[in-house]
């Protein structure tokens, strides 16, 4: 009889270890606790015991009585303290209440961070007209009437001489007519080129140009300035080269290339497998620009540089087409901005 | 342009390979974008030997045989009839990519027999039309030899992309140049002096209008036969990418690549009177070209006549009238300078293009002319036989080289790097350009192929290229004078800060739009000239037409809900032709568009999904001001009487017109294909900017005592708007009035027909003390009595 005590107290034990229920709890009471519960028949067997015995297994069944009405009642308040908590029940799973979120267009955000680079090293911010006189667009930048660098640039005419701008440079002029030497700003801008739209052109783009004139300004201050640029914005590692080229506006002028950054100087089909991407173009600035604002080309020198918004984004995002800039889905919008 | 390696080392001698010339060519200015190595075309295509050769037992017209590489025997099936055991055959080995057709040689069965590779014929390998069989070559032609070799196709061709400023580089010798001066090497220039200074008395030349032809050779060659080049020549044509056609037209080609000098050979007997005249058409005429078209000449055209009537438009394309045919025995020979704008004009107005005019718009070298001719008699002489009669060489304004003076130290001030005298020397005198010390400053001599070269600081761009631009190094250090910072982006991106916060997506649109658009919103909207697409003539007179564009986008990509902005710029012709915003006659604004549709939420377990409505773009509008601090100053009137909107209301900022917020018409949206609402608001740019108080604001102290809270509500007219009773409120200047809320707006059969109820929340609070309730009530009753005096009003209980 003792022998099935200490059983059944070790069977109670692990019944009230596995209660993990409102029912388990409910079906400990029924099994131990209830008046047909096996307690209660270990009692009613208490006839049968040798009276000498009676004494100690009474003892030892009021003991366990009492053993497993204790462990029910702490779980049972364990489980009180449970419905409780779940009265205050955070479901933290549900959505939270978000405010609308806004985006900025990839064209804007290329910009911001190209500015931001050029605003440290002491460039301030121009804009001008998109719409513009064939005085300001060509004549100025050095472009002659009937001189085969107008077939760099096909135009948009709204009359003879007027025109949409072909590149940001007339901010340039804009910007000498308006203000005194020394000068260092980057001008930012929509421009237009009359192409046929596809992948890689589009009759709109964007373009920012920068613009230092002062006295003592050399080829070595717009390397070590684009270089700078370059650095920071294309990475550290970036390898560059800078080789001759040709714009009406600057003299000498170069295009500066950096090394693919997809490929890393491997080769691959967005740089025509030559290892290097073209970036910008860049020059001193001509004297015959310097004369049409009316500047001493003898006292003055400067350095002038211009870059594609768009194949910058291009590049740096993985846009496939440039008409998708411009498409304004929402959803291209949120991926970017 | 296209440049032959193997040719440009004629002139020239590098021991670099073409990879390596390349890139010098790209460092000196001339980029070359593509290299094409014709002996990759041949890979594993080689001279081969036919060992067996039987018939296919599956198939009648193919053999089966046995070729050997050298190395190794080849099962093959051959379909050519004339394939026989014992021929040296050119052999596609597997791997091998049939230059004609693109077809990839690999292992395979025919009719069940094993092929292992291929015999091919001239057409096959791209050489010519010859597919009459396979090409049986020469017995002794070595076995396993490179078949490129043997077909002398191992040239590399240089593509390079010409800046306007590089005429002096439009030929192998001009290219050639650039590679001397780096290479410190000296140019080899055929010899001419076998061609005598004979005068020819055959023809006659007259230069009547000199101003467009300032020099103009004639040389006379009869006796000649027309016939095919030779290979060689033939080679090096292709190899530029220009197709032979007969010797005669081959050798003028030849030199006009060689030099740069276009020329033009005429029928001497097709020149009536033996006369060239070299005028301005005159008149407006019809010509026909020798590529069989009619054009039509403008008057002021300069062209080669004869006696009677027009032979070629100078220096553009020759006529069909006097072209040389198989049956040309006597010829005369043109090598002219015309003046580029001139060339240009005509090669535009016809949009004909060739390589000669191309040339000659660039401008071509007046003192190259009669060298031209002499090099290209020697040629015909040699390659087409006949008799030289002479030249006649009018040259009636003579160009001649130019001098420039350099100042050494300007060098260092326009580079930033001291460059040694023997160094420029060297550099300018390889470039062509005599060099003459006078103290300090250079005397340079720069010859009539360098046009482009007027200027000192052209002379300092020649040093430049040559010596490197990575040569000279990024400046390290240095300081840069402060030159005051001013920021003309930093309202755009003040208001692209904000809006973007306030749940907005950004939107960049095409400025170019629709006819049907542009003159839907403006009357006076600008049309380009020359669009480039037809359907899109017309500069956006308004971000609307952009916005609308986009949104109807997102509704056909399936996006149920957006809100947007855009900052742009807008056009229209100004109504004063004198004025304008830039440009004379005509108006450009920047402008923010704001636009909304759709769902502004979709249902979720906290709220219920909401539709934009006119109260979304109203609010946009009122927290924009007040975010600009001009919520104060502004007013919003209602407007009357507008075909595109369904309701329309200006916005006033300090007395000026600022902008409008909208819902547009059915018939706006119709034309953009949409069938939901759409909200706007367009606000000018510069009228925000400017009313917005520029500087620093200053701090205004806040009141410490409590604010008291009181609510009222009144019973009005249905058609009460409560703004006029806020700003009435407003307007009796009552100083402890801080807020007005608008709590609710209700109607109820309670209230009695035709009324409604709305109830305002008051905000009122003194700077200097606790309000005791007779201030309160004080002013609650003065609110009270206004309301139900000024309006149909009675207070609710
Ligand atoms: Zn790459």
């Amino acid at each position: 009889m003792l022998e099935e005590i200490s059983k059944t107290k070790l069977e109670i034990e692990a019944a009230a270890a596995n209660i993990s229920s409102r029912e388990d709890l409910q079906a400990f009471r029924v099994t131990y606790l209830a008046r047909k519960g096996k307690i209660a028949s270990l009692f009613a067997r208490l006839r049968d015991v040798p009276p000498e015995q009676k004494r100690s297994v009474g003892q030892e069944l009021n003991a366990l009585r009492s053993f497993a009405e204790e462990l029910f009642k702490e779980r049972e308040k364990h489980f009180e303290e449970s419905r409780k908590e779940k009265k205050g029940f955070l479901d933290y799973t549900l959505p939270g209440r978000e405010f609308p979120l806004g985006h900025t267009h990839i064209v804007s955000r290329t910009i911001a961070d190209i500015q931001s680079i050029f605003v440290r090293m002491g460039f301030s911010i121009a804009t001008g007209p998109e719409l513009e006189s064939d005085y300001y667009n060509f004549e100025t930048l050095n472009f002659p009437a009937d001189h085969p660098a107008r077939d760099m640039q096909d135009t948009f005419f709204i009359e003879k001489d007027v025109v949409l701008r072909t590149h940001t440079s007339p901010v340039q002029i804009r910007l000498m007519e308006s203000r005194k030497p020394p000068i260092r700003a980057i001008m930012p801008g929509r421009c237009y080129r009359n192409e046929v739209i596809s992948a890689r052109s589009h009759v709109q783009f964007h373009q920012i140009e920068g613009l230092c004139v002062d006295t003592r300004v050399t080829f070595t201050d717009l390397k070590s300035t684009l270089v700078a640029f370059a650095r920071e914005f294309y990475g550290e590692t970036t390898a560059y080269r800078f080789r001759p080229s040709y714009f009406p506006f600057t003299e000498p002028s170069a295009e500066m290339d950096i090394s693919c950054f997809l490929c890393h100087g491997d080769g691959c089909r967005v740089c025509k497998f030559t290892g290097w991407l073209e970036v910008l173009g860049c020059g001193m600035v001509d004297p015959n620009v310097f004369k049409a604002v009316g500047y001493d080309p003898e006292e003055l020198t400067g350095y002038a540089f211009g870059m594609g918004i768009e194949r910058t984004a291009m590049l740096r995002h993985n846009i496939p087409d440039i008409r998708l800039i411009f498409e304004n889905d929402a959803r291209m919008l949120r991926q970017l901005g | 342009m296209k440049i032959s390696y193997n040719w440009l080392k004629e002139y020239i001698s590098i021991d670099v390979s073409p990879e390596e010339a390349a890139e010098t060519l790209t460092a000196t200015g001339l980029e070359v974008e593509g290299m094409e190595r014709q002996a990759e075309k041949f890979d594993n295509i080689v001279i081969g030997k036919v060992l067996t050769c039987e018939k296919h037992p599956n198939a009648d017209k193919l053999s089966v045989c046995t070729v050997t590489d050298g190395e190794r025997e080849y099962p093959v099936i051959c379909g050519a009839p004339n394939v026989a055991a014992g021929q040296v055959v050119f052999f596609a080995r597997p791997g091998a990519v049939i230059p004609d057709g693109g077809f990839k040689i690999e292992r395979r069965k025919i009719r069940g027999i094993v092929s292992e590779g291929m015999i091919c014929s001239y057409k096959e390998l791209g050489i010519n039309d010859d597919h009459s069989g396979i090409a049986v070559l020469e017995d002794d032609v070595p076995v396993g030899s490179s078949a490129a070799e043997y077909l002398g196709q191992t040239d590399t061709v240089l593509e390079i992309g010409i800046t306007p400023n590089r005429m002096d580089a439009l030929s192998h010798v001009g290219v050639a140049r650039d590679l001397a001066a780096v290479y410190r090497t000296s140019l080899t220039i055929p010899d001419i002096s076998g061609v005598p200074d004979t005068l020819a008395t055959e023809a006659q030349v007259v230069i009547e209008d000199p101003d467009l032809c300032p020099r103009y050779c004639a040389g006379i060659i009869k006796g000649i036969t027309v016939k095919q080049s030779p290979e060689w020549l033939q080679r090096r044509l292709l190899a530029a990418g220009m197709r032979p056609l007969n010797n005669i037209v081959d050798i003028t080609n030849f030199v006009m690549l060689e030099i740069g000098q276009p020329m033009h050979a005429f029928d001497l007997a097709e020149i009536h009177g033996r006369e060239i005249h070299v005028r301005r058409a005159g008149t407006e005429q019809k010509f026909i070209t020798l590529d069989e078209k009619e054009r039509v000449i403008r008057a002021e055209t300069l062209l080669i006549c004869d006696a009677e009537r027009p032979l070629a438009i100078a220096g553009v394309m020759g006529g069909e009238n006097s072209e040389i045919s198989d049956s040309t025995t006597a010829i005369l020979l043109e090598s002219a300078y015309f003046n580029p704008s001139s060339i240009r004009r005509t090669s535009k107005y016809l949009g004909l293009s060739t390589e000669s005019s191309y040339r000659f718009e660039r401008g071509a070298d007046p003192n190259m002319v009669d060298w031209a001719l002499k090099r290209a008699v020697g040629m015909i002489l040699e390659l087409a036989g006949g008799e030289y009669l002479g030249m006649i060489d009018e040259y009636p304004v003579e160009i001649t080289p130019w001098d420039i003076d350099l100042r050494l130290w300007r060098v260092e001030r326009i580079l930033g790097i001291a460059i040694a005298e023997d160094e420029i020397r060297g550099i300018l005198e390889r470039l062509g350009i005599m060099v003459d010390n006078d103290g300090g400053i250079l005397k340079c001599t720069i010859p009539t192929f360098k046009a482009d070269v007027t200027r000192e600081i052209d002379v300092i761009e020649e040093i430049a290229r040559i010596h490197g631009y990575d040569n000279i190094p990024a400046k390290e250090g240095g300081e840069a004078r402060y030159t005051g910072f001013f920021d003309e982006t930093a309202f755009q991106n003040k208001l692209r800060r904000f809006l973007t916060g306030a749940g907005f997506d950004e939107t960049i649109a095409v400025s170019l739009v629709t006819k049907k658009h542009a003159t839907m919103f403006s009357d006076n909207a600008v049309r380009l000239l020359n669009p480039v697409n037809a359907e899109r003539p017309y500069l956006r007179p308004t971000l609307a037409i952009s916005m609308l564009e986009t949104i109807a986008t997102n509704v056909h990509n399936g996006i149920s809900g957006l809100r947007i902005f855009e900052i742009g710029h807008v056009f229209d012709h100004s109504q004063d032709k004198e004025r304008g915003t830039f440009v004379r006659g005509y108006l450009e604004f920047e402008r923010l568009g704001i636009a909304m549709y759709g769902e502004v939420a979709s249902r979720t377990w906290y709220a219920k999904e909401r539709a934009h409505d006119f109260f979304d773009i109203k609010g946009t509008l009122t927290t924009l001001l007040k975010f600009l601090h001009l919520d104060n100053v502004a007013r919003i009137h209602y407007c009357k009487g507008d075909p595109l909107t369904d309701y329309r209301f200006s916005v006033e900022i300090k007395d000026k017109t600022a902008g409008y917020i909208a819902q547009f018409g059915k018939t706006v949206l119709e034309s953009f294909d949409l069938d939901q609402p759409v909200y706007y608001l367009e606000l000018d740019m510069s009228v925000l900017e400017g009313a917005v108080e520029a500087g620093a604001r200053s701090y205004i102290p806040v009141s410490k005592y409590p604010a008291v809270l009181r609510d009222v509500a009144f019973i009005f007219n249905e058609d009460q708007l409560a703004g006029e009773v806020v700003e009435a409120i407003y307007q009796m200047n009552e100083p402890l009035i801080r807020n007005i809320r608008v709590l609710d707006v209700f109607q109820h059969q309670t209230l009695g027909k035709g009324k409604k109820s709305i109830a305002f929340s008051l905000v009122l609070q003194a700077d200097d003390h606790t309000l005791n309730d007779d201030e309160i009530t004080r002013v609650m009753e003065r609110v009270i009595s206004n309301v139900t005096g000024s309006f149909s009003a009675a207070i609710r209980g």
